[in-house]
Formats: C-alpha cells, structure tokens, sequence
C-alpha cells in the first residue's frame, strides 16, 4: 500500500452502527492512521474527545443511534478538530451552519472519507 | 314552380299580378290555415302573411303554412321580389314594406307595444301599387284599420273576416268600424271569393270607362243625386270613375249598366258609393299661402274685435279628417301665445261622413303630415307615436267636431270665422249661394268667410266683400240678409230639401234716391218720405195721385200738397210718428179721384236714421174700393144725423183703431223678435248637439281606454302571480341555503341576507335597509366595506378566503348586483363554508410532510443497510475459506439481513418486534439440518427496540448458524437450551437471554473450523457497543454458553425528522 497522507493521524470515529465503524477502523488502519474510537453515542464522542488531548481529524455520523451528532460536531469545531460528515442524507438537509462540513453520503468508498478528510485538514 | 319565377321575371308581367295582403294577430294562425286550405292554388297573386310575433322567438308560421297550400311559403329574409302564386311570411322583429314589387325589411322604429306592422305594409302597399287587396283575419286590437283605408283610397278591395266567427273579434270589428270593409265573410267565403276578384280586378285607370259609358255614368250620377241629394257631376271625371270601377269590381259588375242595375236593385249600394266618393283627402295647411294669408289678414283681426272677453267661434264646415280644422285651431293658439290673450277658443268642424270624423275625433295622422306641418307646430301640437302623430290635447279640446249637412241642418250662428274649403266646387251654383247665404247668416257682423282656392264667394251679391280675393278671404257685408234652413223633417231618403230664402221687410234708411227706388218702388204702394217739419223729402213713383196742392204759393209742406181729404189725418200720424215715434195706419178715408170715390188708408212709419241726422218718416198711400154715391161724402151722414155727436163718436172709433193697430204692430214685433230667438235657440240646440256628440265619442273612448286598462291588468296580474311565485322562491332558496347571501344596495345597506349571514353579522330580521358597517361580526375580517366598494368601483368580482374568530375558514365572493337592465345596484356577498376543505388540505399537507419524512427517512436507512451490507462483506470475506465459502456465507448473512427487514418492515409503523417472533423466525429459517434437540423456555411479546432488532437478529443468526453446523443442532445427541426473561434493572426493562448447547462433541468439530468468529464478535462487541448490553460467550467442553442482556428502553428507532436536521 502506498504511504497515505493520514499515515499516523489521529482520527476519530464517531459511528453508530457496529459493522461499519469496524470497516472504517479497519480501512483507517489499513492506511496508517490511530484510531481514536471508535463512539457509537453523542455521549460517548464528547467523553472521548474530551479525554483525547490530541485528536488530528473526525469522521461523524450525523445520525447517531436516533441521536443528531450535531453536539460532537459542535464540540470539535470549538476544538478546531477538522472532520468530516456521513451520513445516509443529502447534503443540503444538514444544518447550513456546517455547509463548509464535507459530507460523505453513505455507503461510501474508504477513498472518499480519506479524501473528504485530508481537504479538511489542509484547510484548517 | 320555376317557370313562375321565370315568368314573373321577364318584365311587364311582373305588374300584372296584385297584392294580397292578409293581416291577423291572435287567433290568426288557425284562421291562416283555414284560408289556405280554401284558397285554390292557381290565383295569380302574391301573398303577403303579416302577424304579430313575439320578437324573441323564431317563426314556425311558414312550416305550418307550407302544410295547408301548395304554393311556396318563405318568411322575407330580405329584399325579394314579389311573385304570383307564392306566399311570404314576416319574420319576427321586423316590419315589412312593399316597395316597387319588393318586399324589404326594415327595424321597428317603435318600442314594441305601439308597433303595428298591419297598418305599416297596408300603406305602403297602398304607397306602391294601387288596387290590391287587403285581408284582416282574427286578432285583437286595431292593427290594420288604417292600412285599409289606404288601400282603399288607392283603389284596393278590403275582405274583413266576420268577427263571429274570428276567434278574437276585435280586429275585424275595428276594421269594419272604419267603414272601409268592401266584404265582411267568413274565412272560408273569404278564400273562395278571392280568386273571382283577382280574375275581374280591372284597370283602375279611367280608361277602363270607355267614351260610351259617358251616358249610362251620368245616369249613375243622378240616380246617386236623387238618393244622396249630392251631384257628383261636378267631380273630377277621373276620380269617379275610378271609384265606380272599384265598386263595379266589389259587386263584379262587367259594365257601368250591369252596375247601374246593381245600384237600383241594391239598396246598400247607393250609399257605399256615396261614402267611396266621398273618401277625400286633405292636408294640413293645403295651400300655404292662403293660410299665411289668413294668419296674416284674419286670425290677428279676431282678437282685436273681441272688445269683451268671448269666445272666439270658428266653424270649420266639411272637416273631413280633421286637417283643416286643427290646421285653423293651430294658427288661433298661436296668436293668442302671441297677443298673450286668455281667450276661449272654439272650433266647430262639421262633415257628413261619420267615419271621417271619427278619425279627426281620434287625431291621429301618419308621419307623412311632417311634410305640411313646420318642425315647430309638430313639437308643439302634436306627440309622436310610433309611426304616427297624435294631436295633443292643448289643440284637440279647442277642435268641437259634429256631424252636420251644410245643406240641412241649421248653421252655427254669431261665427267669426267661416272656412269652407274644397266644399262648394262640388255644389252647383244655386246651391253655392244658398250656403254662402247660410255662411252669411252664420257669421257675426263683418265675421270672415275662407273659402278653397278654386271657390268664390259672389253668391247672394253684396253678401261679402273681398279681404284677399286670390286666398278667397272674405268679410260678411253689412246689407241685411237673413237665411233660414228649414230643418229637415222625417225625409226618406238622403233627399235634400230647400226652402227659398225669405227677404223680409225691416230696411235700413237709405235716403239715396237710387236705393229708395229700387227697393220700394218695385214692391211698395206709392209713398212719401216726410222731413220733421213735415216737408216732402221724396215722392214714391205714382204717389203725386195723392197730392193736390192748394191754390197760393207752392209749399212743400205736406198737409198743404196732400188732397184735402187726407190732410187732417196725415197731419195726425206725422204727429204721432215724430212725436211718439209711433207707426199708424189710419182708417178708410174717401177720397174722391177725378169723378170717382175710392176708400184710401194712409200707413205711417218713422224712419230711423243715424243719431243726429235728420229724421224723417213715410208715409204709404193704400188705396182701397171704390165708394158708393151716398157713403162718401159725410157732410151728407153730417147732414142726416146729429152732427156733433157723430163726429165724436167717430173720432173715438178712429183712436180706438190706432190703438187697435199700434197694439198689432207690438204684436207683430214681438212676433219677429220670438222667431229671431227660436233661430238663435236652434243654433244653440246644434252645439249642444255637437257637445253632446262628443261627449259620447269621448265616453267611448273611455271605453276603450277602460278596456285596454283592464287588458293591461289582468296581464298584470299575471305578470304578479309570476313575480310573487319567484319570490317565494326566492324566499325558500335563501332560507334553505348553508351560503351565506347577503344583498347589498350601493350605499352599503342591507338589502337581504341568509340565515348564515345573520349568523355571522349578528343581524336579524328587520335590520333590512341598515348599514352593514354598523354590524360587529365573527370573522377575522375588518376589510369588508373596502372590498364592497372595489366591487361597486371596479365592477369586477373578487374573492378571498376569510377567517372567522370560531375558527371557521369562509370563502367570501363579491359580486356586483345587476339589475335587469343591467344596471349595478348594489353588491352580492356569499359566504361558503369552505372549514372541511382546509381540513382536509391541513391533512393532506401534514400526510405529505410524514411522507417526505418517510422517504428521506427510507433513503437514510436504504444507505446505511448497503453500509452494513458493504461492511458485513468485508467482514465475511476476512474469514472465508475461498469464493465459494464468502458466496455461501455471505448469502446466508444476506438473508438473515432481508429477513429481518421483513420482520422490521411488517412490525413498521407500530415497530414492535417481539424477541419470541424474532427468535421463531431465525430458527425456522435454518431448521433443515435439525439434528439436536431444541429446547425455548421464555415469555411472548417481549417487545425489542426496532432500532436493536437487525444487530440482535445478525447475532442469533450467527448462533444458529453455529449450532447447526458445528453445535447443538449438528449433531445427534446435542440440546440447545434457549432461555429468555424480561426483567427491570435499575428501573430501565431489560431482556435477558440465556443460549446453552449441551452434549456436544467439541472433538468432532475440526480444528479451525470455528467459523470467522463474526457470531462471537457481534456478541461480544457490537451489541455492547451498539446497545450497551452485556454479553458472554464460553466455549465450554460440552457446548458454547452464550448470555446477552440488551435494555429495551432508549431510542427506538434512528428516525430524526428533516427540520430537525436542518434547524440551526
């Protein structure tokens, strides 16, 4: 595998549903990244970021367990932790205060998180 | 029938058919048919079909007509040529002309109601073709009367249907009424009379008479003199003829002889030629000039000598029509408008013909008379109706009109004003001046005498003296003249009686010895005019018999020229003449002539002369008997008697005679004034008459007024009846109605309103005509007036959807209110309900909201199922032994994932999965390989979390999968013991599920052959990490253990709605 730009990023997964946050810890490590999580719950996403002092990027599902995961978005942009969304909706449902949040609609390719992320960060 | 139309066409046989025109109204369609049923088909004419229709409806009368006849029938579309044989209907809405063997169309001028479409095509035939025919069927009114007269003046014949027989009468009647019908039959009588009448319909040109008919028409004539006792003879040869002819084809007589016995042996015959020769026509104003003169010379002159307040009195003799008598009335109202007198005027109008005077009494004339009469008098005099004028009351009340004989009847007397016209060219000479004698006596002194342009007035001469002799204006001369018409007395006939005038003696003084001469010479006894101082003024031709001067000098005193005998007694009536101012006539005096003695009466007589001339007295010798030898002398009776005392006795004899005579004289002066007066009463006798007369014409017209007003009723009524039901409807409508409908009026005031609007206005009945501001209302809507008056601005409806304060929604429409003549009175409110309609759009809107939120909701879920699909591919290929181990088992997991979202799907939207159901439905789905014994211990509907269902579901079917293949369901002495509770922890409900294999020999399962681990992993970390619960899973030697203990509380299922998503 070829060196990808997330290599030893620190990168959390806030996903709700067991099995895909499995594949996408997987296809994180995969290419090199830590990752930090993975959270099924708002709840449990603040009490890791609040515990993580270093977290490089975020992927949060927008729909966490009947929950909006708009707190933990919230929270990671006062930390200024770039990241991106999934979420099984259209973009232009979500809050238009995170219309400069990526969206990856769900499914999604492992290639297009890891795009999605790396434009976050770089524009952080 | 196109060789008629071909024949028709080529020229001068279009000429040679005639006109039929047939007039009815109601009652006509029946008559109609009856008509053509029993006309043959072969009469070479038109027809011409005029009815009364109603404007807004289309004709049927030609389909109906077509049936009854063989000849074409047409409704006139437009201009068409007449044919023979055809027969054309009116259309509805239009009046119809004959004009040059056309027919055209035109627009009714009139308002419906005064619209006569008989009368207008009647006259213009009459206008346009001459001797047609003009047939009036049934109908009600009048309509036609006057076209017949028309057709009749030009030489056309008039068949009336028998108004018994007519199912309405009062056409027919009216038509006969005028006089002018020539056949009164009929329906049937009328069609099969017809054709004769077309076949002998002559020529009316009086070439038809030839030069030898000359003598058998005078013959005509005079029979017709000794009947009507008027000579025709001095009519225009023409005009006689013509109507003669038109009689002789009434009576279908071949020749003027044939006629001439029909005239005898018919005693009707006489006098409808008589009314036939008398139809004449007269104008207003006929000769301009000679009027103007007469405005000019006369009318002015009238009101000048009216030194008191009376009547100015015109006698307008043979009126005919009226036109000469309104024309005269017209000119006195003017000049009294313009001398600003108060000045009672009357005029007489008198004519023989009773018809025509019915229609002068009517004063109606066509518009044709626009042409005589100025713009101004039309406006002022006359109203137009319709086609028609009719005489305004100002002028009709001064216009007296009688039937009167010039020759007859006794005239009107004290007249100022005469106007004869067109009258006497018609009377012979002698007959002439006994009417202008009549005229004479008629008139007041020095009254005016107007006479027609062709006529004088020479008649008894010095009777009058020209004022204008071109415009035969003349005044009444002062001569005496007195004219006596002696009433005529039970007479049989027409006859026409004279008697000769009577002169009587009352002269005037005229001391010219010409006048003297002349009229007493030729009559009276010799005479002697006597001065006051009675000296001899004048001797009477032969009067010097009884003079004998005295010896002496020559004296012209009469009681010295007269003979001696006479002297004393004439000196006694001289005295007693000037004295007393006392006629006498003496008694027989002897006188002895030369040698014979003759008995003489002296009459005396003053003479009344101007104030202050001289008077004078005449004295009249009569002589009688000659006397015998012993009675003349009375010296000798002196002589033989006692002489004094005869003498007295005498002279007492002779006073009593004087008496005697003076006492005769008063006598017969009274005598004179009584016959003077009998005359001025049977004048007076006469304008009662005439007064009388008309007062009976006006009841009559009363009548018919009455009639028509009772006709207008009932139609009325009916009109009511309909209204009053509509009403009632009206009522009904709006007290049924769920709308609410409120009038209006444009000033805002409630007009009428539905039980809704009471409702929603608080209004009540009885609150009609209040402003509608006025009213507080239940709805949310305070724009009311300014809506209404957009609509009244506008005249545009609007609408808009009102909210009401109960929470009702009402449509609110505006409308203007348009009466039936279209014009805007006011504003229509209504109010529907339209609450279950926003209901119902308030559901539909809130179903499509959940059904946008469903399908974003399905969208999220479809994606995250492909995610886990994705993912549990990924896992699946992680463990799999080749491709064929990932398509089994990757298949089989699809299956448990479809599986379950069927259950979840057919649970939806209740959403309860009940974990016994959950369980059945996994291990039925694999039960095929059951190899062990399969123990489920635990309570039904045990409800799991929708959003739990799939995961938990993954985990069992990892389990079972287990089981069968490698656990408790594979092998033959393995129990599966599957145990479930439902239990509250920490007040949160929890299921707790208890999975053990037993009696499994964990050797026989080959090593590696564990699975992928997916079962184990679900359990032990995805449901955790999902849900929370807590898991284990030992391998123990006989079989696997498995516990999971999930919350039933939490979340149930992943559905976040779009606003929420997408609220900030």
């Amino acid at each position: 595998m070829t060196s990808s730009p997330l290599r030893d990023r620190r990168i959390l997964v806030v996903e709700d549903e067991f099995l895909i946050a499995m594949s996408l810890q997987d296809a994180l490590e995969s290419a090199g990244s830590v990752v930090v999580g993975p959270a099924p719950s708002v709840d449990k996403a603040i009490k890791t970021i609040d515990s993580e002092s270093h977290i490089d990027a975020a992927v949060l599902d927008v729909n966490l367990g009947g929950a909006l995961a708009y707190p933990v978005a919230d929270k990671l942009i006062v930390r200024k932790i770039p990241f991106v969304f999934t979420s099984g909706y259209e973009d232009n449902v979500l809050r238009d205060r995170y219309a400069h949040v990526k969206n990856c609609p769900k499914p999604y390719l492992f290639r297009a998180i890891e795009e999605a992320l790396v434009e976050a960060m770089s524009l952080s | 029938m196109d060789d008629v139309r071909e024949e028709s066409a080529g020229g001068e046989t279009v000429k040679r058919f005639p006109t039929v025109g047939i007039g009815t109204s109601a009652g006509g369609v029946q008559a109609l048919q009856r008509f053509f049923e029993n006309l043959p088909d072969d009469v070479d004419a038109a027809f011409v079909v005029i009815v009364h229709l109603d404007p807004g409806h289309q004709s049927e009368l030609p389909n109906i007509l077509a049936t009854r006849t063989r000849m074409p029938v047409a409704q006139v579309v437009g201009r068409v040529a007449l044919q023979p044989r055809h027969v054309y209907v009116i259309p509805p809405n239009r009046q119809l002309l004959a004009t040059d063997h056309h027919l055209a169309l035109a627009e009714f001028d009139e308002p419906r109601w005064q619209r006569a479409p008989i009368d207008i095509f009647f006259r213009s035939l009459a206008g346009q073709h001459g001797n047609d025919f003009a047939v009036i069927l049934s109908g009600a009114g009048s309509d036609g009367s006057v076209g017949i007269k028309a057709v009749k003046e030009a030489g056309g014949i008039i068949l009336v249907q028998d108004p018994d027989e007519a199912e309405y009468g009062s056409m027919p009647r009216n038509a006969i009424a005028t006089g002018m019908a020539d056949f009164v039959l009929s329906v049937r009588e009328i069609a099969e009379r017809l054709p004769g009448l077309v076949r002998d319909r002559r020529n009316p040109n009086a070439g038809a008479l030839s030069e030898t008919d000359g003598e058998a028409m005078q013959r005509i004539l005079s029979y017709l003199r000794v009947r009507s006792g008027h000579d025709f003879a001095n009519y225009k040869k023409s005009t006689v003829s013509r109507r003669i002819a038109r009689r002789m084809q009434v009576q279908r007589a071949e020749t003027l002889a044939d006629y001439l016995v029909v005239l005898r042996e018919n005693p009707g015959e006489a006098p409808a030629l008589f009314a036939d020769l008398l139809i004449s026509v007269t104008t207003f104003f006929r000769d301009p000039t000679a009027f103007e003169k007469l405005a000019a010379l006369v009318i002015p002159r009238l009101f000048e000598e009216k030194a008191v307040p009376a009547p100015i009195r015109v006698w307008v003799a043979g009126c005919a029509t009226g036109e000469e008598a309104y024309s005269i009335a017209m000119l006195l109202l003017e000049e009294a408008g313009r001398q600003e007198i108060q000045c009672e005027i009357q005029v007489f109008a008198s004519d023989l013909d009773d018809v025509a005077l019915s229609l002068a009494r009517e004063g109606r004339y066509p518009a044709a008379i626009e042409a005589d009469v100025t713009e101004e008098r039309l406006r002022r005099f006359f109203t137009r109706e319709g086609d028609q004028y009719q005489v305004r009351r100002e002028l009709r009340d001064v216009v007296l009109f009688a039937k009167h004989s010039l020759l007859k009847d006794p005239p009107f007397s004290r007249v100022d004003l005469v106007s004869c016209r067109n009258v006497l060219i018609y009377l012979d000479r002698e007959v002439q001046h006994e009417v202008c004698a009549t005229f004479h006596f008629a008139l007041r002194l020095s009254g005016y005498l107007f006479l027609g342009s062709s006529e004088s007035a020479d008649g008894p001469v010095g009777a009058f003296r020209p004022i204008d002799r071109e415009s035969r204006i003349y005044q009444r001369a002062s001569i005496p003249a007195e004219v006596r018409v002696a009433p005529r007395s039970g007479a049989v006939t027409f006859g026409l009686e004279r008697l000769p005038p009577r002169t009587s003696a009352p002269f005037r003084p005229q001391v010219e010895a010409g006048v003297h001469h002349e009229a007493l010479e030729r009559l009276a006894p010799p005479s002697i005019i006597v001065d006051e101082s009675y000296r001899v003024v004048h001797l009477s031709e032969h009067a010097g018999r009884y003079l004998q001067p005295s010896a002496g000098t020559l004296t012209n005193d009469v009681t010295e020229l007269a003979r001696e005998e006479l002297r004393f007694d004439i000196r006694a009536a001289l005295h007693r003449a000037f004295a007393h101012n006392e006629a006498g006539l003496s008694g027989a005096i002897g006188v002895r002539f030369d040698g014979s003695a003759r008995r003489v009466y002296l009459q005396t007589r003053p003479l009344h002369s101007d104030p202050g001339a001289s008077r004078s007295a005449i004295v009249f010798f009569f002589e009688g008997e000659a006397l015998g030898e012993a009675s003349i002398t009375p010296t000798k009776i002196e002589e033989q008697a006692n002489g004094e005392q005869v003498q007295q006795i005498l002279q007492e004899l002779q006073f009593s005679q004087s008496q005697l005579r003076a006492s005769r004289e008063e006598y017969e002066g009274a005598n004179e004034e009584l016959r003077a007066a009998n005359e001025e009463l049977q004048s007076v006798n006469e304008e009662y008459r005439s007064t009388a007369e008309e007062l009976e014409t006006s009841k009559e017209e009363l009548q018919s007024i009455n009639e028509e007003l009772q006709t207008v009723n009932s139609e009325l009524k009916t009109k009511l009846e309909s209204v009053s039901r509509a009403h009632s409807d009206v009522q009904n409508l709006m007290a049924a109605t769920d709308v609410g409908i409120l009038f209006l009026d444009p000033q805002m005031r409630i007009k009428r309103f539905t039980p809704l609007i009471s409702e929603l206005f608080n209004i009540a009945e009885g609150d009609e005509g209040r402003l509608i501001t006025d009213f507080t209302h239940r709805l949310d809507y305070d724009d009311l007036a300014k809506d209404v008056r957009k609509v009244l601005r506008d005249l545009a409806s609007t609408q808009r959807e009102v909210h009401g304060k109960d929470g009702a929604w009402y449509l609110t429409r505006f409308k203007p209110y348009r009466t039936i003549e279209d014009k805007i009175d006011g504003v229509v409110v209504t109010f529907v309900d339209i609450g279950e309609r926003r209901r119902a759009e308030d559901a539909l809107r809130e179903s499509e909201s959940r059904m946008r939120i469903m399908v974003g909701e399905l969208q999220h879920r479809t994606r995250n199922l492909i995610g886990v699909v994705m993912a549990l591919a990924d896992r699946t290929a992680i463990g799999a032994e080749g491709l064929n181990d990932f398509r089994s088992s990757f298949r089989d997991r699809l299956g448990a994932l479809a599986r379950v979202q069927g259950l979840l799907s057919r649970a939806a939207p209740a959403g309860g999965v009940n974990f016994d159901e959950l369980l059945a439905s996994e291990l039925s789905a694999q039960s095929a390989k059951n190899g062990g014994v399969l123990t489920l211990d635990g309570p039904k509907g045990v409800a799991l979390r929708p959003i739990s269902v799939q995961a938990l579901a993954m985990a069992l079917y990892e389990l079972t999968t287990n089981a069968l293949k490698y656990g408790a369901l594979g092998q033959r002495n393995g129990r599966l013991n599957i145990h479930w509770r439902a239990e509250t922890e920490n007040d949160a409900p929890w299921i707790f599920i208890d999975w053990r294999e037993r009696g499994v020999d964990t050797a026989r399962v080959p090593a590696g052959a564990k699975g992928d681990g997916s079962g184990r992993r679900l359990i032990e970390d995805a449901l955790p990490y999902q849900f929370g619960a807590r898991t284990t899973f030992v391998i123990e030697p006989d079989g696997i253990h498995c516990t999971i203990a999930l919350p039933l509380s939490g979340p149930q299922t992943e559905n976040i709605p779009n606003d929420q998503l997408a609220a900030s």
